[in-house]
């Protein structure tokens, strides 16, 4: 199997304060890997590193064997490393449509960009129906559901989303991972953090527990569900 | 009545002025959350290349306006990387930007001083005579005026609304993060930004000119009136702040002919001021919270 | 508090009082070295200029209100006390109170008019204010009072205001040491002021002010009245701002609009910048720099402003916490930056800028390399 990411020993943070300390992290190309643990130890964090909006203080980031070292957010996104940010961080005041097409920003000519909408729409039938609505006016879940169209949108190789069940009622965080699901089959490698291991269970292949800015413990989903003392200490649940 | 007329056909040809400078203003505002009071430079640049390009190298007129808009984007463009892009990092951006702006400004200015003099001069881009309607002249200067200036906000709306650099602006105002996620480089973007501001300043500053006179210090006080306009339409609000442009430059005419030339600006700060006190995002603007 | 922070703050002040002290005993020596006229002149003049910048920084640095109207207060003080001259036949030294007052009024009726704004805003509407007040003042043509058959403005228009009188230091000291007074006077301004600022800077309303300008809504959470504040800090500011106008219009013997030029707005605006804004030394240090620059630019008077221009470009690109900062980094007393404070949100406060500055930490080449530490 080829690896589609490989992080080595990667310490980053905000100015003095170090959040992630000595990260190693291993993707193999179609394989869903989940990262869970407490609020604030560093997930988040993590994912803005290799998107490149956090910047590395040492360690190293491949992809595809491809060093991403020096390269800007947008460079990366050129890259096929595309990061669904947390939160609505659509564009408030543009149409659906309008975002979408944002998404696809580096996309060349009108076909493969109406090829791409077209995909996305298949996915989230929802969005086709409010194309010309402006996102602010959108629920929750639809703004979740555009914010994740729009990162597919690139057709990146690897695709990071942070918290895609965050502040979602339970039945609209059961129809994003649906969609979730069927990526698998169209897309490739995908990173997903998760404050809660439950909805990974079903799938992500393989499972990173983060706490305090370190991997304590990773393995398969069925070996995380069996061992109750490690989601005891860690979760609280 | 011909009074009344007057006063229209003034307000009308000032709010023009207004309303080119504050897209300028609106658009770095919008995008970089820059207040560029370095507009005026832009404005003056405008100004003394169009007179330099007729009367020195006694071209054409048909090439003012192009060499003006180059020479504006040229500066734009300058501004972003000698200044902007070093500071834009900072936290404190916001008025580290207006410190060096109105640096830049005083820089253009006594430049223009040292190569051209202090003295006033005749703007040669302009039209003289006018149209007759009843006893009120309709100045040709004036006519020409709106006409470009209605050009010019026509391509700015066309630019923001149906190209990539537009779409990719707004996206850049509404979510920063955002954009650069989708692959935006925002500095190429910024810079984008700065030219398109510069040279629309730059072509108004020929029109502004051209129905006064041409001297270094000549856009300070468009811009500062233009930046106000900005600031009481809510800022990044393109629609309102021309909407406000037109509606000020009618009451500073209209207060300028009842009380005297000196009481225009003031009146319009005045109740600029009194309207910021009531609506403090100003009449269009939406509460926002603070980039920092 | 705790006890080690106290102990650093009784540190600082001793440090402060130490500073004080070396400049004031300079400063007070130098006439007698008999540097001749025009240097003691041109300090005075730093004098002023540094008494006046201490105030603005209080209201500019300290409490983040970004007001450009400070040479507009300035102004008032100085015009007040020449009219209260010239008008009531009053004694400068009567007047200097009437000055400051009426500093005070515009100061307030300025961070009034600005209450509701934030930022950058600010900044405009101010700058706005102060230049309304100009081309109020150069279209100034009615005629006030007669003098003879010469007609005088109530502002006196472009030319100024002129032969109100001054501090009567050439009947008391002789006409050779008349130099002296206005020297010795306007350093008494500058320390009383500097105290002054100490006094706010050190106190509860320093206090106060700081967390205002780092976080806003914070503050206000947790009761700061923001309005009140506001409204001090522009009131306090214009308490020696309008002295100092008043100094300087006694010293000067004339006043004039060319207080409200951008130039010289600029020159003052430099010498906080190139000091440090928000520190408690950076506008002498500005200020006495900005003079030094501005007496060897004189001989070029075609390029002074650009020469200024450029200062203050090159100090905001590359020094953007002014010599303060710098000597700062010298010395490594580092007191936390204002910019850490703020940086110190937590992954969640991500900002963009952050993230630039250290992505690219050459890019201020002093601004910046000590955060990699």
């Amino acid at each position: 199997m080829t690896h589609a990411m490989q992080v080595s020993n990667l310490t980053a943070g905000y100015g003095r304060r170090q959040v992630l300390h000595n990260v190693s992290l291993d993707i193999e190309e179609g394989q869903v890997v989940g990262i869970i643990g407490p609020n604030g130890h560093g997930k988040s964090t993590l994912l803005k590193v290799l998107s490149g909006l956090v910047p590395v203080t040492s360690g190293q980031v491949f992809m595809g064997g491809i060093s991403m070292d020096g390269l800007s957010a947008h460079g990366r996104v050129e890259q096929g490393l595309v990061q669904i940010p947390q939160g609505d961080l659509v564009f408030p005041d543009m149409t659906v449509e309008e975002n979408l097409f944002m998404g696809g920003y580096l996309a060349q000519g009108r076909s493969e960009i109406e090829r791409r909408l077209e995909r996305v729409y298949d996915l989230f039938p929802r969005l086709a129906e409010r194309r010309p609505q402006i996102a602010r006016t959108l629920s929750g879940g639809e703004r979740r559901m555009l914010g994740i169209g729009r990162g597919l949108m690139s057709e990146g190789q690897v695709v990071l989303i942070d918290e895609p069940s965050l502040g979602l009622a339970p039945k609209v965080i059961d129809m994003v991972y649906d969609v979730l699901a069927k990526l698998r089959s169209v897309s490739p490698t995908l990173l997903i953090v998760e404050e809660n291991p439950v909805r990974l269970q079903g799938i992500a292949d393989h499972i990173y527990l983060m706490d305090n800015g370190e991997f304590v413990w990773n393995g398969t989903p069925g070996e995380l569900s069996r061992n109750s003392d490690l989601i005891a200490t860690y979760l609280g649940t | 009545m011909d009074i009344f007329l007057q006063i229209l056909i003034s307000g009308l040809s000032l709010g023009a002025m207004y309303a080119v400078g504050t897209i300028a203003l609106s658009l770095l505002w919008g995008t970089m959350g820059m207040m560029n009071l370095a507009h005026g430079g832009f404005i003056a640049i405008g100004g003394y290349l169009a007179y330099w390009c007729m009367t020195v190298l006694g071209a054409s007129w048909i090439f003012v306006l192009p060499l003006a808009l180059a020479g504006g984007m040229l500066s734009g463009y300058l501004m972003y990387h000698l200044v902007v892009r070093w500071m834009f990092e900072r936290k404190e951006f916001g008025v580290d930007i207006i410190i060096a702006t109105v640096a830049i400004a005083a820089l253009v200015e006594n430049g223009l001083l040292n190569i051209a003099g202090p003295s006033a001069k005749r703007q040669p881009f302009a039209l003289s005579g006018g149209l007759r309607i009843g006893d009120v002249v309709l100045p040709y200067q004036t006519i020409l005026t709106v006409v470009i200036a209605i050009i010019l906000l026509i391509v700015v709306f066309y630019i923001v609304t149906h190209t990539k650099l537009g779409i990719v602006i707004r996206a850049i105002s509404q979510q920063q993060t955002a954009s650069r996620l989708m692959g935006v480089n925002t500095r190429s973007a910024f810079a984008k930004a700065m030219m398109l501001a510069g040279g629309i300043a730059a072509v108004s500053g020929v029109l502004v000119t051209g129905a006064t006179q041409l001297f270094p210090s000549v856009g300070f006080d468009t811009t500062i009136k233009a930046l106000v306009i900005c600031i009481i339409a809510g800022l990044g609000n393109l629609r309102g702040a021309i909407f406000m442009a037109f509606v000020l430059g009618l009451f500073e005419v209209a207060v300028q002919y009842i009380f005297g030339q000196r009481y225009g600006f003031p009146a319009m700060l005045g109740l600029v001021i009194v309207v910021l006190i009531i609506r403090p995002n100003g009449l269009f603007g939406k509460a926002t919270v603070d980039r920092v | 508090m705790s006890s080690s922070a106290k102990q650093a703050k009784r540190r600082e002040i001793w440090r402060d009082f130490w500073i004080g002290l070396g400049f004031v005993t300079i400063a007070v020596l130098i006439p007698l070295f008999d540097p001749g006229n025009y240097v003691l002149s041109q300090i005075t003049l730093f004098f002023i200029w540094a008494a006046v910048v201490t105030q603005w920084n209080l209201v500019f640095g300290v409490a983040g209100v970004y007001s450009l109207a400070h040479m507009a207060v300035f102004a008032v003080g100085g015009y007040a006390t020449g009219m209260m001259g010239l008008y009531a036949g009053w004694n400068l030294w009567a007047a200097l109170p009437i000055g400051a007052l009426a500093a005070v009024i515009a100061s307030l009726l300025i961070g009034a008019a600005n209450l509701r704004l934030r930022g950058p805003y600010v900044a405009i509407m101010t700058l706005a204010i102060a230049q309304v007040m100009y081309s109020l003042i150069i279209t100034d043509v009615e005629c006030f009072i007669y003098q003879g058959r010469l007609c005088l403005n109530f502002t006196g228009g472009s030319k100024g205001l002129i032969q109100y009188g001054d501090f009567g230091f050439r009947d008391l000291l002789g006409f050779k040491y008349r130099i002296w007074g206005d020297y010795y006077l306007s350093l008494v301004l500058l320390i009383l002021g500097m105290l002054f600022s100490l006094f706010i800077i050190y106190g509860p309303l320093g206090a106060t002010f700081r967390a205002l300008r780092d976080n806003q809504i914070c503050a206000e959470a947790r009761g700061v009245d923001r309005v009140r504040s506001q409204l001090l800090v522009f009131a306090l500011s214009g308490i020696f701002t309008g002295l100092a106008g008043g100094v300087y219009a006694g010293v000067q013997r004339t006043i004039g609009p060319d207080m409200l030029s951008t130039t010289l707005l600029l020159f003052l605006l430099s010498m906080m910048v190139v000091g440090g804004r928000g520190t408690k030394w950076g506008p002498i240090l500005g200020a006495g720099a900005l003079m030094l620059v501005d007496t060897t630019l004189r001989d070029f008077g075609q390029i002074r402003v650009a020469g200024l221009s450029l200062i203050i470009l090159l100090v905001m690109i590359f020094l953007p916490r002014g010599l303060v900062g710098l000597v700062d980094d010298i010395f490594r007393w580092r007191p936390r930056s204002r910019w850490e404070d703020g940086a110190e949100g937590g992954e969640e406060r991500f900002d963009f800028r952050e993230y630039q500055r250290l992505r690219n930490p050459k890019k201020t080449p002093f601004g910046t390399a000590r955060n990699n530490g």
